[in-house]
């Protein structure tokens, strides 16, 4: 009778070793994009199956609801089937990301400010005063020109975007 | 001396009588949860709400939120005895705690994991006999009362798991306690001259040459553990399919007893063990969202495999399980519908669930002939309010009749359940 009590137990365990359920969403690097977007589109399709193949629930045939039965449905939905802590993501992700806009380092800021004021040059002023003189930017790997027929490749348009810390030039600079 | 002679043979009989041989924890299925039962207990493969934890474990993967459930139950048991020919009816009517428990979703990104904690109580000893008459085989006039009170109940700590899109698995970790108070009364009384034939024809009267009163009482607790494991499979078109095994429970049994007999007092106190078989629930439901839910389950028990490891009483042996028992299966049918515009579901149902005992009582006796198996009638309905509070109610009612030689037995049994489903 252990024996068998033993038996049911290991096979429980051993079912759950290589479980279906997912409770952290797995952590997906930059270079393996690709590979990745495989795996997510893999998972969720499998979720989607879940939902609309297997047993269908209440989002599945929402569209073929008559409006005025929605809201009567959704209790129902909202009762058997939306988790709590889709709730609990929402606000968390919201909150996470003004919690962080809030935090920023403040070097981050000056960062990404202008580096010149408007008309900056026009008048060959000095430096304001308590202001750091602005070291010339480096880049690490020259920017090829392009001819200008050529379209704008995506490695030009990842330099350009504003997580690089190549600040732009002043407005109308030389116009002058 | 001849008194002495007279009194063993009255003796012999009453005890005969009085301890009736049958084992009251071997079956005494007595339903649980309002939205199972109003669906005739055709939960197996439906097992939506903290009832999954006795239905099919598995079945709480489906919860995605938080749940307290708590319910009541009231039952009623309307027995009518016919004694040669002599009718005795009275009523036993209790009102006990449905299962109360808590269900604890945890996030998933992916399937469910759930855990659950509560109580259940998942037999019922409720029971009533009785005798009023004279009997045709001693020749004399009886009047008694027999009647059990009490059940069992399992505190459970349960988890499920979905191991696939399509399936889920379950485990539930019994912790069985309960108790069982048991009375009987019984007055008899000689018929000096007359004889059977002659006061059915009305032409003799019973004359009280000699009265007797016999009583027994005991009061029995037990315990145990006990697992239950069960998968529950999603197919296509909502079609679900649940299976559940209960492992074999091995219920510790301690008792007190005192039995009177007219100026004698005798009591005690022991205990023993009572080994109760597998049991394995199976079922298959099917959904149409938002519009209906049917399902059909069935449990099977062999009763036959129940062991005593110390009889408790005398002359009993385990053979007497494989001869007086059989292996019963538990049919249910039922399902439920959702109204249009308000938040109501209505429900019906049926359940046939087979009488195990055989009999005979004591060697010698007649067999049980069941008359009327015990079928129920189940009929429900439930209300959401608010999306979050599920008020449940079910009113389910059954008979059943069974004929011991010339005592002819016949309940008629109500009960009412009430659950509320809270969910945050």
């Amino acid at each position: 009778m252990r024996t068998g009590r033993l038996v049911v137990t290991v096979s429980f365990l051993l079912a759950l070793l290589g479980c279906y359920t997912v409770l952290k969403h797995p952590e997906v690097r930059p270079e393996g994009e690709a590979e990745a977007g495989r795996e997510c589109w893999r998972c969720h399709e499998d979720y989607r199956l879940e939902r609309t193949y297997y047993y269908p629930r209440l989002y599945d045939y929402w569209d073929r609801l008559p409006y005025y039965s929605r809201g009567y449905y959704e209790r129902w939905w909202y009762y058997n089937e939306y988790p709590w802590w889709w709730d609990r993501y929402y606000y968390y992700d919201s909150n996470t990301q003004t919690q962080q806009e809030e935090q920023k380092p403040q070097e981050q800021k000056v960062e990404e400010k202008r580096p010149s004021g408007r008309r900056e040059g026009f008048y060959d002023l000095e430096p304001k005063v308590g202001r750091e003189p602005q070291a010339p930017q480096v880049r690490s790997k020259p920017v090829l020109r392009k001819a200008p027929s050529q379209t704008k490749s995506s490695e030009d348009s990842s330099k350009s975007s504003g997580s690089s810390r190549r600040k732009r030039p002043s407005r109308r600079k030389g116009m002058r | 001396m001849r008194k002495v002679w007279f009194t063993v043979v009255l003796v012999s009989v009453w005890v005969g009588e009085a301890s009736p041989w049958e084992e009251i924890t071997v079956d005494r299925f007595s339903g649980l949860g309002a939205r199972a039962m109003g669906m005739g207990g055709a939960y197996m493969a439906v097992a939506e709400d903290f009832t999954a934890t006795y239905w099919n474990p598995a079945g709480l993967a489906q919860i995605r939120r938080f749940e307290l459930y708590g319910g009541l139950c009231q039952r009623q048991d309307a027995a009518t005895v016919s004694f040669y020919g002599s009718p005795w009816h009275d009523s036993l009517t209790r009102t006990t705690s449905d299962p109360l428990g808590m269900v604890l979703p945890v996030p998933t990104y992916r399937g469910s994991l759930v855990f659950s904690v509560g109580y259940l109580p998942v037999k019922v000893f409720d029971n009533l006999f009785g005798v009023k008459g004279v009997s045709r085989e001693s020749g004399r006039y009886k009047e008694g009362r027999a009647e059990d009170e009490g059940g069992l109940g399992v505190y459970t700590v349960a988890g499920a798991i979905d191991i696939s899109p399509s399936t889920s698995l379950g485990a539930t970790l019994e912790i069985w306690r309960g108790s069982d108070s048991f009375s009987q009364e019984l007055f008899s009384r000689s018929l000096s001259s007359a004889t059977w034939s002659e006061i059915k024809q009305g032409l003799g009267s019973p004359q009280d040459t000699s009265v007797s009163y016999y009583k027994l009482e005991f009061e029995d607790r037990y315990s145990s553990f006990g697992v239950k494991v069960g998968a529950l499979f999603r197919m296509v078109g909502g079609f679900r399919a649940g299976l559940a095994v209960s492992s074999p429970v091995h219920l510790k049994v301690e008792e007190d007893w005192e039995e009177a007999r007219d100026d004698t007092v005798d009591s005690g106190s022991f205990s023993y063990h009572v080994h109760l078989p597998w049991t394995i629930d199976g079922g298959i439901s099917w959904t149409a969202p938002g519009l209906a839910t049917v399902g059909v389950g069935i449990s099977y028990s062999d009763w036959t495999q129940t062991r005593y490891d110390e009889s408790p009483e005398e002359g009993i042996t385990n053979e007497d399980f494989r001869r007086r028992y059989r292996a019963t299966t538990r049919l249910h049918l039922g399902g439920e519908v959702l109204l249009p515009i308000i938040p109501v579901r209505v429900r019906g149902g049926y359940y046939r669930d087979p009488i195990p005992f055989l009999g005979p009582r004591e060697e010698g006796g007649p067999k049980v002939e069941v008359v009327d198996e015990r079928d129920y009638w189940t009929f429900g309905v439930g209300v959401l309010i608010d999306k979050v509070l599920s008020l449940d109610l079910a009113y389910v009612r059954g008979k059943f009749a069974q004929e011991e030689g010339s005592i002819t037995e016949e309940h008629k049994l109500t009960r009412i359940f009430l659950s509320a489903a809270y969910r945050f």
